[in-house]
């Protein structure tokens, strides 16, 4: 047995990232510091920027209370998603969780990635089929007298939220199946053999080790929900405003380069922020356990 | 008299289990008293864990019934039977401490705090785990992991303690200890017990009686000298201990017909006359060249032979080209060698007989 050629054990790992790590660094590393740059440059009216840097494009958003009104409906939108995602995905990531063979439940997990595969706008204009005034969900609701007149879904908050959980989740339950699964099923019968009911048995035993895919999908599902932009631009219409579509109108109508990058980064700072909480939770959660 | 002497703290009538087309367990009957332990003993398949399901209500039988205690439990849910359980993997609460786990039949139960207290502590004392009780599971080892499990099991005073391959995590000398421990807590505690194996040392070793199942039944209930020296069925005979199985015939007046020769048949055989299969342990063949009168006598060469320290493994070969195994230990005279011609004897009463030839 010969060893491999030092020179090249060391260069090959790197030589196999270079192509990825060349197009990340070209087409997202480059753009991002070009946009920290002109978010600190100061905004002209008429679209043009001086290169005098300025923090007043971060201060503007963080202390101007006109965009808390945004800040705080993305919030409320992407809570609420999260919440119904939660509320949907767990039983259904239980079930998946405990069914009994493999191709059934394969089938099942293809199922749920479905609207995955659909594009967005696609999907979308879909949703303003079913949700419009005169749309499937309206002629049913009415239709059956449980209304007098078609609920307003459409250029809502609750038509946005509809159209995003349905998309988001597949991330929710795939984040919460490969953890329930790893829950041994004798823990339940163990509990339920000391006398705890099938709700005792879930609050006990189920949730508190289901936890860590509780984090990971909520934190996944609350991001991209929170950047989504166009399943609300579409089927929240142009009355709720949300921060991606913020940064959408400063940039290309407003043409405010530099205040449309300084929200862009005060909103990739907070989702940064998320992901780090999420993954020391995850690691008080294991100390809580009492893992090594 | 209590009532527990007349109906025994389980009792399953005429159980029976079907998953799909076939039966896991057909038509069950079995019966514990206050304080016996008995082993569910069968190879893999047989429903002796299906068994255990039922009485824990983890299954329903599809027929039967199940008593806990003189009262009906068949239908009942898990949750409402008041059965201690040891899983074979233990299946400790990974969230709690071992002092949390023990205490989680007690808090379902709603035990004021000082009386939980005292009891946990004392089930944690009685598997020796006083000083651990603080301890996540990760930070236990398997002994006392499966000890835990043991004290969140016997804590809620159940009427019928349950164990699910208990000592099979563990490594040999470990199980050997926990064999001894198991066995002394329960004694103590006078709870009745059932656990499933498919190790028959351990049933020999922890069982008052054994029950030995194949094909979802029971073939054969007793202690483990009655199902070792007097195996009901060529089953039994074979799963328990080693055993050589001859073909031949019984013929009127106890003559048996086997192996090239003719022996007396044992004396209180309940086999017809006719086809027959004898079953003879290894350690009941006798090879001194002088046989005590009345023994089944044949002639015998040998073929090979295992030294295992202890014994000798003999095998041999009959004139009608049976083979018998033969374990002698620590011969006086010296070791026979392949090739040798022998005298093969036994008793006639250790031989055991079936009818057919299967």
């Amino acid at each position: 047995m010969s060893a491999p050629p030092a020179l090249s054990s060391r260069l090959a790992p790197l030589l196999l990232m270079a192509p990825s790590l060349l197009l990340l660094g070209a087409c997202f590393v480059a753009p991002a510091v070009i946009l920290v740059i002109y978010s600190l440059y100061t905004a002209e009216p008429g679209g043009t920027m001086l290169p005098v840097l300025t923090l007043q494009n971060y201060t503007r958003f963080l202390f101007e209370g006109l965009y808390y009104r945004v800040v705080w409906s993305s919030l409320k939108v992407s809570l609420t998603v999260t919440l119904w995602s939660l509320v949907l995905g767990f039983p259904l990531a239980y079930s998946l969780a405990r069914m009994r063979g493999r191709r059934r439940r394969g089938l099942v997990v293809m199922l749920l990635l479905f609207p995955l595969m659909t594009s967005v706008v696609v999907r979308s204009y879909g949703w303003l089929i079913l949700l419009g005034d005169a749309g499937l969900l309206n002629t049913v609701l009415v239709g059956l007298g449980l209304v007098h007149s078609p609920v307003r879904l459409l250029y809502t908050n609750t038509g946005t939220v509809m159209a995003l959980v349905e998309v988001l989740l597949p991330y929710m339950v795939l984040s919460l199946l490969a953890v329930i699964q790893s829950i041994h099923y004798s823990l339940e019968e163990a509990a339920a053999s000391l006398g705890a009911g099938t709700a005792r048995v879930f609050l006990d035993v189920v949730l508190p080790l289901a936890m860590p895919g509780v984090a990971a999908g909520s934190v996944l599902v609350f991001i991209l929900a929170i950047g989504a932009f166009v399943t609300p631009a579409l089927i929240g219409g142009a009355k709720i405003l949300v921060v991606p579509m913020l940064v959408y109108q400063q940039a290309i109508t407003v043409l405010n380069w530099p205040f449309a990058a300084a929200i862009s980064f005060i909103f990739l700072a907070f989702v940064l922020l998320l992901i780090w909480l999420q993954v020391h939770l995850l690691e008080w959660h294991h100390r809580w356990r009492g893992a090594p | 008299m209590n009532g527990s002497a007349a109906f025994g703290d389980l009792e399953l009538r005429g159980v029976c289990k079907n998953f799909g087309r076939t039966a896991a367990i057909a038509g069950l009957d079995l019966r514990l008293d206050r304080g016996e332990m008995v082993a569910l003993l069968g190879p893999s398949g047989c429903g002796k864990t299906t068994t255990l399901r039922i009485v824990a209500g983890f299954e329903q039988p599809d027929a039967g019934e199940v008593w806990l205690r003189g009262r009906p439990a068949t239908g009942l849910p898990p949750y409402r039977r008041d059965v201690g359980l040891v899983f074979q993997s233990y299946a400790l609460f990974p969230h709690m401490t071992a002092f949390d786990n023990v205490a989680y039949g007690l808090r379902r139960r709603g035990v004021a705090a000082q009386e939980l207290r005292r009891r946990v502590d004392e089930a944690l004392a009685m598997v020796h785990l006083d000083a651990l009780g603080g301890r996540y599971p990760r930070e236990l080892s398997g002994g006392q992991q499966q000890r835990v499990a043991v004290a969140r099991a016997i804590v809620i005073q159940p009427s019928i303690l349950l164990f699910d391959e208990p000592l099979s995590n563990l490594d040999a000398k470990l199980r050997q200890a926990m064999r001894g421990e198991l066995r002394a807590v329960q004694r103590r505690l006078g709870i009745t017990a059932l656990f499933v194996t498919h190790d028959q040392e351990e049933a020999l070793a922890l069982a008052d009686r054994i029950a030995v199942m194949n094909a979802g039944r029971i073939e054969q209930i007793g202690s483990g000298e009655d199902v070792y020296r007097r195996p009901r069925t060529r089953f039994v005979a074979g799963f328990i201990g080693e055993c050589n199985f001859l073909t031949g015939r019984l013929h009127a007046g106890g003559q048996l017909e086997i192996g090239g020769g003719r022996v007396p048949a044992p004396p209180d055989t309940a086999a017809p006359v006719g086809p027959v299969t004898v079953a003879l342990r290894p350690e009941d063949v006798s090879l001194d060249s002088v046989p005590a009168p009345g023994d089944a006598v044949l002639a015998g060469r040998i073929t090979a032979m295992v030294y295992l320290g202890f014994t000798r493994r003999y095998s041999i070969s009959l004139p009608d080209g049976a083979d018998v195994i033969a374990v002698r230990q620590r011969d006086a005279a010296t070791p026979f060698r392949p090739g040798d011609e022998v005298v093969l004897a036994w008793r006639p009463a250790d031989a055991v007989l079936y009818a057919g030839s299967g």
